[in-house]
């Protein structure tokens, strides 16, 4: 073991950090603290709720054995959350988990084990209704990797792919019947069919560096990147830039029945506002930089895709220590709460999308293969088949269920 | 203004500057780094009830800036170095004496590490901690702080080979 030099690099820095000037931060951080206050009161007041709410249920009844295994169990958590507010304590009674039957009249709620920097993936998942793709109803679209990607369609019917955009030229948008393709080529929003024909413009200006192309619900509409974050009328080419601090955010997503808006922050969390709102409420956990509220340094840099109501989106996940930032969607995270869902599905997650019914279509790779799993918004896993290997070199970018 | 509250501010105003030093190696931007404090400071003002003494507090602020600065994944918590700006070549061919042009290689090369590798430099030079102390202001193992350190000044050998500031004497154990 070697040492520097204490008389060269110690003093190198000490000389270095001369350089800073000196501030009075009292006032900036009394006002912080009491931000800081203000969320952890809002915490804690959901934490008592389910507490509350766990008891009034009957869940502190759960049998002893499943108790015993505390961090796989909603009982535990539930009753750590009355002593403690922490978020990541009070987030599981609210997971969505699935549910295995361990004898007559007896329901628990699993939880796998959670390792660091990944999301939860369930560690028995349940059966699905179906393994035959054809079962799947609706489309996924895929999108190549790199620069100018080719957009593919695949028709889970009967299988087969059809290219509907050649060397995208930039991020895309898919419209929720799946019909129509959005993107912007040297500042220009354009529309085109996924079946072919000639795009057409819908207005200038635009970019998508912050934003991709994002449809409202209806089809009436696109989010877009024009200098800050703006909604366009399909029809007009209106473009109205969002109102107040939403102009601060990035990358937003609206929730499957158009009443909220998920997106990232700049520094890499996540808010949830009202369609109508000025401001956001910022998602627990995520993207807090502080360990004590988010031990796993999660943080999400963009919002991928959102469920019907805005409970839950779709993100990239970054990790503490991740060297960049994923562009497909791997976890699924709870607006509420900021907890990961855990997914009822084995392998590596490529990829989750939600549909605007808010089901969820999750692509993972096992031992080579690479699967497609439907699941409804109860949690129930309709559809789980192999996907064709004609999209395996993919990415999953959006599904119209 | 009570008691309570007198104390808090005459420990931010006492000891900001010290915290800011550090920060800045940390940042390598006034900004990053006042920000940086900021959220330490007002960490501390949350736990200040539970602190009895003023030492107490700035363990207690620094463990949360490392903490901070050191576990959470963000993009804009460092300055940037632009591609190209930092050009070793340029480095050695300058005066090596001269102060100001070695204060910015090095903020350069410190920014090119990783922000654990950069964390275990400034409390293991600059704070004079030990590997243990190090160790537990970072929340991970002495193991842990060994191979950031070697690695990190493997790194700054690589990008400052003519500075003086790492020339390498045994350990003698700290």
């Amino acid at each position: 073991m070697t040492t520097p030099q204490p008389d060269g690099l110690r003093e190198s820095l000490a000389d270095l950090a001369d350089v800073v000037e000196d501030a009075d931060l009292y006032d900036r951080a009394v006002r912080r603290s009491g931000r800081i206050a203000r969320r952890e009161a809002a915490i804690g007041t959901v934490a008592a709720l389910l507490v509350i709410g766990a008891l009034a249920s009957g869940l502190w009844r759960l049998p002893a054995g499943d108790r015993a295994d505390e961090p796989r169990s909603v009982s535990g958590p539930v009753a750590r959350a009355s002593a403690s507010p922490a978020p990541s304590a009070a987030v599981y009674a609210y997971q969505p988990a699935p549910t295995h039957s361990s004898g007559p009249g007896t329901t628990t709620q699993v939880l796998p084990r959670r390792h660091r920097s990944q999301p939860r993936i369930d560690e028995a998942p349940a059966k699905p209704r179906s393994r035959s793709l054809t079962d799947l109803p609706g489309h996924v679209f895929y999108r190549e990797r790199g620069g100018k990607p080719d957009i593919v369609r695949l028709r889970p019917g009967d299988g087969r792919t059809h290219r509907v955009l050649a060397d995208a030229p930039s991020p895309v948008g898919i419209s929720p019947d799946g019909n129509r393709i959005a993107y912007v080529a040297d500042g220009t929003l354009l529309i085109g069919g996924v079946s072919g024909g000639e795009p057409e413009p819908v207005a200038e200006g635009v970019g998508t560096a912050e934003q991709a192309p994002t449809w409202s619900p209806g089809g009436d509409r696109l989010l877009v990147d024009a200098d800050q974050p703006a909604v366009v009328e399909v029809d007009t080419g209106t473009i109205t830039p969002l109102p107040g601090d939403l102009g601060a955010g990035r990358h937003f997503r609206w929730s499957g029945d158009g009443s909220r808006l998920v997106y990232a922050t700049e520094s890499c969390g996540l808010e949830v506002a009202r369609a109508e709102a000025t401001e956001g409420t910022a998602v627990p956990v995520v993207g807090d930089p502080l360990p004590v509220d988010n031990p796993d340094g999660l943080a999400a840099c963009r919002a991928g895709s959102v469920d019907a109501t805005g409970r839950r989106v779709a993100v990239p996940l970054s990790t503490a220590g991740g060297e960049a930032t994923p562009e497909t969607a791997d976890a699924v995270v709870d607006t509420t709460t900021g907890d990961l869902m855990a997914l009822p599905v084995t392998g590596r997650v490529l990829g989750a999308v939600f549909d605007p019914e808010g089901n969820l279509l999750v692509r993972t790779l096992r031992q080579d293969t690479t699967t497609l799993s439907l699941i409804a918004p109860d949690n129930t896993l309709l559809v789980q088949a192999v996907e064709p290997a004609a999209v395996r070199d993919l990415e999953l970018l959006a599904y119209t269920g | 203004m009570d008691a309570r509250e007198a104390d808090y501010a005459h420990f931010v105003r006492t000891r900001t500057h010290a915290l800011l030093r550090s920060a800045y190696l940390l940042t390598g931007d006034q900004h990053l780094a006042e920000d940086l404090v900021q959220e330490a400071l007002a960490r501390t003002h949350r736990a200040w009830p539970r602190l009895e003494r003023p030492e107490n507090a700035e363990a207690y602020a620094r463990k949360v800036m490392y903490h901070a600065q050191v576990s959470f994944w963000r993009r804009p918590r460092v300055a940037e170095v632009l591609p190209g700006e930092f050009d070793p070549d340029r480095a050695a061919a300058d005066d090596p004496a001269d102060a100001a042009v070695q204060r910015i290689t090095l903020r350069r090369a410190l920014l090119a590490l990783t922000a654990k590798q950069r964390a275990v430099i400034v409390l293991r030079y600059f704070e004079d901690r030990t590997e243990a102390e190090a160790a537990q202001a970072l929340g991970v193992s002495v193991s842990t702080v060994k191979t950031q350190t070697g690695r990190a000044l493997d790194r700054l050998r690589d990008l400052l080979p003519d500075l003086r500031v790492l020339t390498e004497i045994s350990e003698r154990g700290r």
